[in-house]
Parts: structure tokens; C-alpha cells; sequence
């Protein structure tokens, strides 16, 4: 699941996308206005967490810009700025959400889930294909009576083979997905985590399309 | 406290007084001149009329008659009383108004004024052929009468105090009203109402006052608005660090290895450092605002400059940043020293942190005739022309200085003080030197 942080301060930035990490997310960060336009013209992203207060271009013109784009990507707006009438504008510039500065982690990882939820059809907080159940809020994964805690990167992988149970994912599809800019991929990464879900869930669970890539059942 | 009303009603009715009692002493002096005019001619006539009687060769039993009624007075105290008495050419006294007072026969001639016992006469004396005739009386017979007559003038005149005070009182009342009024109306203001006064109802000696009063309440409002504007904003920009904070505790909170929390806890120490900065300059420009040329003295700036260069050599050797210092001996500006620290500290700061590693940091003091300058030219990458002018503005967060974890009030204090100096701050380019130069003047303090 990757998402796209457009925030000036470095601080915040740093933490944010350390944070986002931690819990499984690709995180590309921009620093400014422009470079995030182009970073969302460039990839597809599962969301985007834009400050408004940007150097360059306001954050508000960066979501106009890409709203007009016909980008239907979610966006949470990160901002110092809570006046109401500032939050109005933002939503009606497109954004889905408004977090105000400073606001608790936790606020904004339930804000992220719910986005990322709400953009993908499902209604609860729960992913399953009626075999396999990941709880999206714990991170535990549920298969034949038997729970599972889940590495950051195992629970990226299954989120997306679970998220439309049935479909196809190639390993470059899975890769961009899970890794940010920045970050190393060892060759065999992809390999490496499916490896590790198929110790816990048993190898008829995570299919292999010779050529295309992974899969789980369709419900 | 001086009180217009009492002043007014005071000067007025000493002034009223002061009127009454020169008219009064006028009109005495002018009626005892018409009084002794009077008089005098009383006493010719009587005179002449003596003589021509005196011309029978004795005094008329009929004058005599007349005069009877003196017989026993030793003194003359009324106004219409004399004393006549008439000699014979061999110098007898044949004839007087009044035996007991023995007023001698006078050398002079016609009108004069004599001492006799202590007292001012006034005497008439013609002769004819059969001797003197020599009328006279004293001043203070005459006196009586025109004292009496001048009460009679003052007592009108001493009533007209009482009652035209009484009348200015009530003009002075009236004529203050308007400032009552006035008062009354910016009494009864909340501290946080600073609309005009009204013109209208004011009468136009006020005016200027009212005018005075309705500007600075213009410059208050503004100053009020600049302050609730500083406030917004600086309590705007301290959320950026507090977000950081909270976010930077909050993945503290969820380290699992002592690794990351060692890492998580030193990220935790800038964070709080950075909004310790900010709060300290927070701080500074309120109160650069609030004590406006505090403590001038005179100040040679090369004397501040090195040792602010000497605490970056560290900082700009880590950068390989090499740094000079070209500077004309002998730089005086007036000012606060204090305030001018945080001018040079900050460029100077600034220069390091946002040049790039291996460029030049170059110091320049010198003067010219009217003003002594400072440049710092650093090795970082060009401001914009179109930023120039924003980089001065509070919580202003250039692009070209992303990455930095600065609170955008650095340049704006550094702005304040330099005007505070009644100095000059710009920043340029220089075709020859790769990054910015900002140039800042102040007035030359030559005579020391």
C-alpha cells in the first residue's frame, strides 16, 4: 500500500514516513508543491497526505491540480491551519479528510485505514476471501482457527492479495507497492515474504501463476 | 489637577473685580475733581458777594445774620459750610464766620491750598479797595460729602459682582458641557471599542483634541491588529514543531528495539530544541516590539562581528565552508548592543547553515560617509529575485531554504532590529560570487 507525503517540514516528514513504515505502508515523501505534482503524475498511489502550508505551490493548489487530473486518489489533508472556514475549503478543493496540527498517530493511522478502506469497496475493517481474514486495525491474520502477528511487510503483501481476493499481483506490482523511494529491494524480497506467509498459512493459500505472479482464492 | 471650570470661573471673577474696582476708583476721582470744581466756584461767588457788601465800608448785619448759626463751631465739617473772614486795609480782622478757629489771613492770592494744623485748606482770597476777603475751608469738609456721594455709586457697583459671576458661572458651566460629554463617552467605552469620536457633537476649540484622540485610536487599532496578527500566526507556527513533537513521541512510544528508541529519542531532542528556538525568538520579537530603543549606546561593530564568527568557525569547518572576515577599522554605530548581536548572529548563522559544503562565507564591514555597513556573503543557493522582498516577512518560509527546519522569524527580527536603527537591510546577488550577499546599514556615528 503506498502512500504519497507532500510535507515541508523535515521533522514531521521524518517521523511520518518512519512512522507509516513501521506499519506496513510504502511511503514516497515529497518536500515540496512541484515535486509532489510530479510524483502523482509519475505512480499510482493508495493515498496522499498533503500539508497545506508547502513552500512553493499551496497544498490546496496541488489538490486542485490533480482533482482536475481526474486522480481519484484519497486525500488526507495535514495542516496547521483550523479554522473552519480553511477546512471547507479544503474539502471542497477534493480532499476526502482534514487532520489538524498537532494530531495523535494513532487518529491518523485509524484516518489512513478508513480512506484506504472506503477507496477499495469494503465496509468494515476486515479483509478476507472467506478462507483468510486479516483484521486491518490489529494486524493479525486469522486462518483455520489459528491467529497470526504479522511483519510490516509480510502484512503489506497479504493486505494487497486480499484486498481483491483473485487477482493477479507480479512481483514488480507487489514490489512498487511495498517499497517506498529510497529503499533497498533485494532481488528476491517479494519472494522472500510470500515465503514467509506460506510458513504460517501453508502453500495452497498464496498461489503462484507461473508468469504472472501471486494470488489468493477468490471467495 | 488643574480645573479648567474653576480656573475659568476664578480668573473670570477676579478679572470682574479687579474691572469694578477701577471704574470705582474713576468715578471717585472724577466726581471729587467736579466736587472741588464745585466748591471752588461756591466759595468765589461767596466771595465776591462778601465784597460787594464789604463795600458799605462794614460787614452787613445780614451776613452777620448769616453766619450765626457757626458762632460755636470750632470745626467745618459740612460740605456747604466756610470759613469767611475779612481784614481792613489796616489789617484788622473785622469780620469772621467762625470766632473759635483762628485761621490766620494767608500771603498768597486768588485759589491755593494750604496746611494749617495738620489739615489740607482750601482757600480763596481777593481784595478790593476797602481790604482782604479770604474764604475757606478744609479739604475734609469736602471729603465727607464726596464719600458719601461715592457710596452711594459703589454699593451698585459691588452688587454687580455677585450677580454677573453668578451668570459667568453658569456660562462656564454651559461652555464645558461638550467636554463632559466627551468624557462621558469615553467612560463609558468597553477597552476593546476604538471607534472614532463623534465630531459632530463637539464644539470646534475640541476639535483638535477630538481629532488627536480619534488618530491615535486609528494607530492603537492598527498596533492591536498587528499584535492579535503576530499572536494567530506565532501560535500557528508552533504547531508545526508541536505536530512534530507529538509524532516523534508517539513512534518513541512504539520502538521495539533499543536501537530505534535510542535513534527515535535523539529525532525527540532536535524536535524539542527546534521549538525551544522558536519560542526564544517568539520571544525576542515581542519584546523588540515593546522596548523600542532601549539602552543607545555607542558601539564599534567590528567588536561584535568577531566573536560572532569565531562560534561558527566550528559549524563551517564541519561544512568545509571557508570563511573570512574583511573589515575597515573603526565602524561606530549608535544603537542597542544586544539587539545588534542578534542582527550579526543571524546572518552570520544563516550564511553557514545554508551555504553549500565547500563554499565561501565572506564578512565585510566598512563605512562611507553617511552610513556604516555589514555584508555577509554566503555560498548558497540564490534566493530568488521575486522571493527577495518575502524572506523578510515573518514565519516566511523560503523554497530555496527547504530542508531546514528554520521557524521563518530569523530574518524578520533581524529585519525589526535594522529599522529599529533607523538602518537598512537588502539582499542582492553578485555577478562574481556565487551565492547572496545581504547587505545591511546602519547610520555612521562618526563623532565619538
Amino acid at each position: 500500500m503506498k502512500i504519497l507525503l507532500i510535507e515541508d517540514d523535515p521533522m514531521i516528514g521524518e517521523s511520518l514516513s518512519q512512522f507509516l513504515k513501521n506499519e506496513g505502508y510504502a511511503v514516497n515523501w515529497c518536500q515540496n508543491g512541484a515535486s509532489g505534482s510530479q510524483a502523482i503524475e509519475a505512480e499510482a498511489y493508495a493515498l496522499i497526505l498533503l500539508d497545506l502550508g508547502l513552500p512553493d505551490i499551496s497544498g490546496l493548489d496541488v489538490l486542485k491540480k490533480l482533482r482536475s487530473m481526474k486522480v481519484i486518489t484519497p486525500v488526507l489533508i495535514l495542516t496547521a491551519r483550523d479554522a473552519i472556514d480553511d477546512r471547507v475549503a479544503g474539502l471542497n478543493a477534493g480532499a476526502d479528510d482534514y487532520l489538524v496540527k498537532p494530531f495523535a498517530i494513532v487518529e491518523l493511522e485509524a484516518r489512513v485505514r478508513a480512506l484506504l478502506r472506503r477507496s477499495t469497496g469494503h465496509t468494515g475493517s476486515e479483509l478476507s476471501n472467506g478462507e483468510i481474514l486479516l483484521d486491518t486495525v490489529t494486524k493479525v491474520l486469522h486462518f483455520q482457527g489459528q491467529s497470526f502477528t504479522l511483519a510490516a511487510r509480510e502484512y503489506a503483501v497479504i493486505y494487497a492479495l486480499l484486498e481483491t481476493p483473485g487477482k493477479v499481483w507480479s512481483r514488480a506490482q507487489l514490489e512498487e507497492r511495498i517499497y517506498g523511494w529510497q529503499e533497498e529491494v533485494e532481488s528476491n524480497a517479494v519472494e522472500f515474504h510470500i515465503h514467509q506467509l506460506r510458513k504460517k498459512l501453508g502453500t495452497e493459500s498464496i498461489i503462484n501463476i507461473r508468469g504472472m505472479g501471486y494470488r489468493v482464492k477468490k471467495s | 489637577m488643574k480645573s479648567i471650570h474653576r480656573y475659568l470661573l476664578l480668573s473670570l471673577i477676579a478679572a470682574l473685580s479687579i474691572g469694578t474696582l477701577l471704574v470705582a476708583l474713576f468715578l471717585y476721582g472724577k466726581s471729587a475733581e467736579e466736587i472741588n470744581e464745585l466748591y471752588d466756584s461756591n466759595m468765589k461767588e461767596l466771595a465776591g458777594v462778601i465784597g460787594t457788601r464789604f463795600n458799605a465800608s462794614r460787614v452787613s448785619e445780614s451776613a452777620n445774620a448769616d453766619a450765626n448759626s457757626h458762632l460755636h463751631h470750632a470745626a467745618i465739617l459740612e460740605e456747604e459750610e466756610f470759613l469767611i473772614q475779612v481784614w481792613n486795609k489796616s489789617g484788622e480782622l473785622i469780620y469772621t464766620t467762625h470766632p473759635l478757629i483762628e485761621f490766620p489771613l494767608q500771603a498768597k492770592r486768588n485759589f491755593f491750598t494750604v496746611n494749617y494744623q495738620h489739615k489740607k485748606w482750601r482757600v480763596f482770597i481777593i481784595e478790593n479797595a476797602h481790604g482782604l476777603i479770604q474764604v475757606s475751608q478744609p479739604q475734609e469738609a469736602r471729603h465727607i460729602y464726596i464719600w458719601s456721594l461715592a457710596k452711594g455709586l459703589l454699593l451698585p457697583l459691588l452688587l454687580q459682582i455677585p450677580l454677573i459671576g453668578f451668570l459667568i458661572w453658569m456660562a462656564v458651566g454651559h461652555s464645558l458641557k461638550p467636554l463632559d460629554r466627551i468624557s462621558k463617552a469615553i467612560q463609558s467605552r468597553s477597552a476593546s471599542s476604538l471607534e472614532h469620536l463623534d465630531l459632530d457633537i463637539t464644539p470646534k476649540e475640541i476639535q483638535p483634541v477630538i481629532n488627536e484622540i480619534n488618530s491615535l485610536l486609528t494607530r492603537l487599532e492598527n498596533a492591536i491588529e498587528l499584535q492579535r496578527n503576530f499572536t494567530s500566526n506565532a501560535a500557528h507556527e508552533l504547531r508545526t514543531p508541536l505536530a512534530a513533537l507529538q509524532l516523534q513521541i508517539d513512534v518513541l512510544a512504539r520502538c521495539k528495539t533499543e536501537q530505534e528508541r535510542v535513534a527515535a529519542i535523539s529525532t525527540l531532542q532536535k524536535g524539542i530544541g527546534r521549538a525551544s528556538t522558536l519560542v526564544a525568538q517568539l520571544l525576542t520579537l515581542a519584546r523588540l516590539g515593546s522596548e523600542q530603543s532601549i539602552q543607545q549606546t555607542v558601539i564599534e561593530l567590528n567588536q561584535i562581528v568577531k566573536p560572532v564568527i569565531e562560534d561558527h568557525l566550528d559549524q563551517a569547518a564541519a561544512k568545509h565552508i571557508d570563511m573570512g572576515f574583511y573589515e575597515m577599522p573603526s565602524l561606530y554605530i549608535k544603537g542597542n548592543a544586544e539587539a545588534i548581536v542578534i542582527v550579526v548572529r543571524n546572518l552570520i548563522d544563516n550564511a553557514v547553515r545554508y551555504s553549500v559544503p565547500g563554499s565561501k562565507v565572506d564578512v565585510i564591514t566598512y563605512s562611507t560617509d553617511s552610513s556604516v555597513v555589514l555584508e555577509v556573503q554566503d555560498g548558497a543557493e540564490r534566493i530568488a529575485e521575486a522571493e527577495r522582498q518575502r524572506i523578510f516577512d515573518r514565519f516566511y518560509r523560503g523554497y530555496s531554504s527547504h530542508g531546514s527546519t528554520g521557524s521563518g522569524l530569523g530574518l524578520a527580527i533581524v529585519k525589526d532590529v535594522v529599522e529599529q536603527h533607523q538602518g537598512h537591510i537588502q539582499v542582492r546577488s553578485r555577478p562574481d560570487f556565487p551565492g547572496n550577499v545581504f547587505e545591511v546599514s546602519f547610520p555612521n556615528q562618526v563623532d565619538v
